[in-house]
């Protein structure tokens, strides 16, 4: 009897536990997947923001028909957060930020002026440190307009979805999330690096890249027709918080494989006997990418040596490159010009004066205080470093033919 | 003496206070570690662990000259009736306060993560009342809800740990002596009172059988906790890097937050706030129990239960003093953990008395067989 009190005032309680204060109808809200970030004329921002329509985006048979998925539209603001108020003027639904998945961020800020919002993504609860960062060469704004997937109906799931092709392409850095970029800006020993992406106007003569790896392709220059009118290709290189440059896909492809976090990728390489011909090759990572530091000092010195392995998917030029001579000669070739990219990739980073590659992590490793690191200020010993690369490429398979095969044989100049 | 039935095993008490220690870890203790150690912070932790466990022995040398007693019967008997219980008051005024850090500390943290629209004086009314009803069932049973909660707590801890492993870049834990050892030692030795709340325990001394038991409870507990700790704050520079994690006050939930294993595993935020809601009730529980039974114990009270009430509605008042949240960070960390050497100092005074004056209880049964 004497638990019955107790018992009706814990009962009574229960209201106070159900947090609803916080209480909000999943209809009530309007939900941001993307963000764009540029200048603002008139307050620091403007602040493009990709709401979902859930009905849209759930296709037509749940009466999502031709609507677009999603609501574009840019308020300006000193912050994010308040954006929020510009937007509660004309956006019925609660404003959440919760599933933000990209931040997009036009280059022109990021060189001036860098990544002051970074403080917000990590101090605003909304916000998830997961979500990407892509840097755009267009106005962020210009950009989410024009995203308009063909194969999706959820623009950044596509987004998503190219970022994915860091594994099979490696044309795109191992991580831009806003979790790695802002733990990278508070460390000495790399810079961080991140998604970059382009408009395309087929109409304008715009640079066009090259699949000599000597040139290569970054966003906005891919040798395309027909496809939406953008690309997210190659990457962002930062000096602390600021944009230094931008990485073509094959250098950030040798950016993924002195990382150690290459996977795979398609690549056309050009042919040791036939000049203007190209050997397409399945590349693979071999073994993990060493790196020494032979050296510290006024000029330290990094020895790094990649080791591949590959498998032939095209050569058209009918040499038969299986012949136990003729392999290693190819190998050699394949070799020699990943070496030239890599080799391009550390000079542009050393003129840039950033370790992007991150060979102070094997620096930091022999200092024995975090004073002694510091004072040795590795980010301006790096620009002077003297790295040795070299990449041993193993040819294992020759696909589902061993010898030339008619057609290329036909094709090729004996 | 009714109000004090129960026992507690040597395995529930190292639960309860591994829970009572470790609940600090979902808050900003491992932020502590990392402002002391940087990419060394798990040498802080384990240095504090070390000496906690240190500072611990003379509450095991008094569990054992004087098995079942309390804190405030033993002080009573070693220091006398007028000295005794004023530290007795001095010891449970300082339980009384973290019990008031922990509840506005944690209320804070609710709202700062997850119920920011949600008044702090309903989390900390909702807090004190549930405390209060399990200090009132008694230690034992707080005791034993820490032991039964252990897996679930323990699990949601680790799995957030386990689950971050994959972002874990080693080379954000060099070099490896930090801002040097010498700095990380004297560092460790600040915040070794981190462990003070140990003398819950001694507190609660009257519900151990014997000396083993506290003995066990206590070194086992501290033990716990700086490995918790030091895996904790591993993983968490591990993944921000030492000048990221010094600024995050909620590093479980920092953790909880990067868990991403595709579309399959996400926000596991949501079900890590389940634990540390569970852990901050069986902190506060402990702390309030021992702060009501030594204060019954120094006022010679029959009972520590009419206490608790109006000790729950003080705590729960003076808890909405400090102005903000960092406020609440300055009093732990300024004032909480240097007054905690002064607490530790308590027992040490105790047991040096106890020796001199050749005090112990008389031998009897199986506790004095232990404490021989």
């Amino acid at each position: 009897m004497r638990r019955r009190p107790l018992l009706g005032a814990l009962l009574l309680l229960l209201p106070l536990l159900t947090g609803c204060w916080n209480k909000m109808e999943l209809e009530e809200g309007a939900y941001v997947l993307a963000v764009g970030i540029d200048e603002g004329k008139g307050s620091p921002y403007a602040v493009t923001v990709v709401i979902a329509k859930p009905s849209a985006l759930a296709g037509e048979k749940n009466g999502g028909g031709d609507e677009p998925p999603v609501l574009t539209t840019t308020a300006e603001a000193p912050s994010l957060a308040s954006a929020r108020a510009v937007l509660h003027g004309y956006v019925g639904r609660q404003v959440l930020f919760h599933h933000t998945m990209v931040f997009f961020v036009h280059e022109e800020l990021a060189r001036t002026k860098g990544l002051p919002f970074l403080d917000e993504l990590l101090r605003f609860r909304q916000i998830r440190e997961t979500a990407f960062l892509v840097v755009t060469r267009e106005p962020a704004a210009d950009f989410l307009r024009a995203l308009k997937p063909e194969l999706e109906k959820d623009p950044v799931r596509f987004i998503a979805q190219l970022t994915y092709h860091y594994r099979t392409s490696g044309t795109l850095p191992a991580a831009s999330q806003i979790r790695a970029v802002a733990s990278l800006l508070n460390v000495g020993y790399a810079q961080p690096v991140t998604y970059y992406a382009a408009l395309v106007d087929e109409g304008s003569p715009a640079k066009k890249g090259s699949p000599d790896p000597r040139v290569g392709y970054a966003a906005g220059e891919l040798p395309r027709q027909g496809g939406i009118p953008v690309e997210m290709i190659g990457a962002a290189a930062f000096r602390q918080s600021r944009m230094v440059g931008v990485l073509t896909a094959e250098e950030t492809r040798a950016l993924l494989m002195l990382q150690n976090r290459f996977q795979s990728a398609y690549a056309a390489f050009r042919d040791p006997r036939q000049p203007g011909q190209y050997v397409t090759l399945h590349l693979r990572r071999g073994r993990p990418t060493r790196i020494v530091l032979e050296r510290l000092g006024e000029r330290p010195a990094i020895r790094a040596e990649v080791i591949l392995e590959a498998e032939v998917v095209a050569m058209p030029s009918g040499v038969d490159y299986s012949e136990p001579g003729a392999q290693e000669e190819l190998e050699r070739a394949v070799a020699g010009q990943l070496e030239e990219t890599l080799q391009a990739l550390i000079r542009k980073t050393q003129e840039w004066r950033v370790d992007v590659v991150g060979f102070g992590r094997y620096a930091i490793a022999r200092f024995p205080t975090v004073q002694a690191w510091e004072s040795y200020s590795w980010p301006e010993r790096y620009p002077e470093a003297e790295v040795h690369t070299s990449v041993r490429v193993s040819l294992r398979r020759y696909g589902l033919t061993l010898s030339p095969t008619r057609a290329s044989e036909e094709g090729s100049v004996q | 003496m009714g109000a004090y039935d129960g026992h507690i095993g040597a395995r529930e008490g190292s639960v309860l206070l591994f829970t009572v220690l470790g609940s600090m870890l979902f808050l900003q203790y491992p932020q502590y570690l990392v402002s002391v150690g940087g990419p060394a912070a798990w040498q802080a932790a384990l240095l504090v662990a070390l000496f906690g466990l240190v500072l611990a022995l003379p509450i095991v040398a008094l569990g054992y000259r004087f098995p079942g007693r309390g804190l405030a019967e033993i002080s009573r008997e070693v220091a006398g009736s007028v000295f005794g219980p004023l530290l007795t008051l001095a010891v449970s005024a300082w339980i009384a306060v973290a019990a008031l850090v922990t509840l506005r500390n944690f209320t804070e943290t609710f709202v700062i993560t997850i119920v920011p629209d949600t008044p702090p004086s309903v989390l900390i009314i909702s807090g004190s009342l549930l405390s209060v009803y399990a200090a009132y069932r008694g230690v034992e049973a707080v005791a034993r809800t820490a032991l039964a909660l252990l897996p679930v707590i323990a699990a949601g801890g680790l799995l957030v740990l386990i689950f971050s492993l994959p972002r874990v870049d080693t080379t954000l834990l060099f070099p490896i002596w930090g801002f040097g050892f010498d700095r990380t030692l004297m560092g460790s030795l600040y915040y070794a009172s981190t462990a003070a709340e140990v003398i819950v325990l001694l507190a609660v001394g009257h519900a151990f059988r014997d000396g083993r038991s506290l003995q066990h409870s206590s070194l086992r507990g501290i033990l716990l906790f700086g490995l918790a700790a030091a895996a904790t704050v591993a993983v968490l520079v591990g993944i921000a890097g030492a000048p990221l994690a010094r600024q995050e006050p909620f590093p479980l939930y920092f953790l909880a937050r990067l868990v991403y294993l595709g579309r399959f595993l996400q926000r596991t935020e949501a079900l890590i706030v389940m634990f540390w809601i569970l852990a901050a009730l069986i902190r506060l529980s402990a702390l309030m129990s021992a702060t009501a039974i030594s204060l019954a114990g120094a006022l010679r009270l029959p009972d520590y239960r009419p206490l608790l009430f109006p000790l729950a509605t003080i705590l729960s008042a003076l808890s909405l003093l400090p102005k903000d949240y960092v406020a609440v960070l300055r009093l732990d960390r300024e004032w909480m953990r240097p007054l905690g050497f002064a607490v530790l100092a308590v027992p040490l005074l105790l047991w040096l008395l106890a020796v001199v004056r050749g005090k112990a209880a008389a031998p009897s049964g199986e506790a004095a067989g232990h404490a021989s």
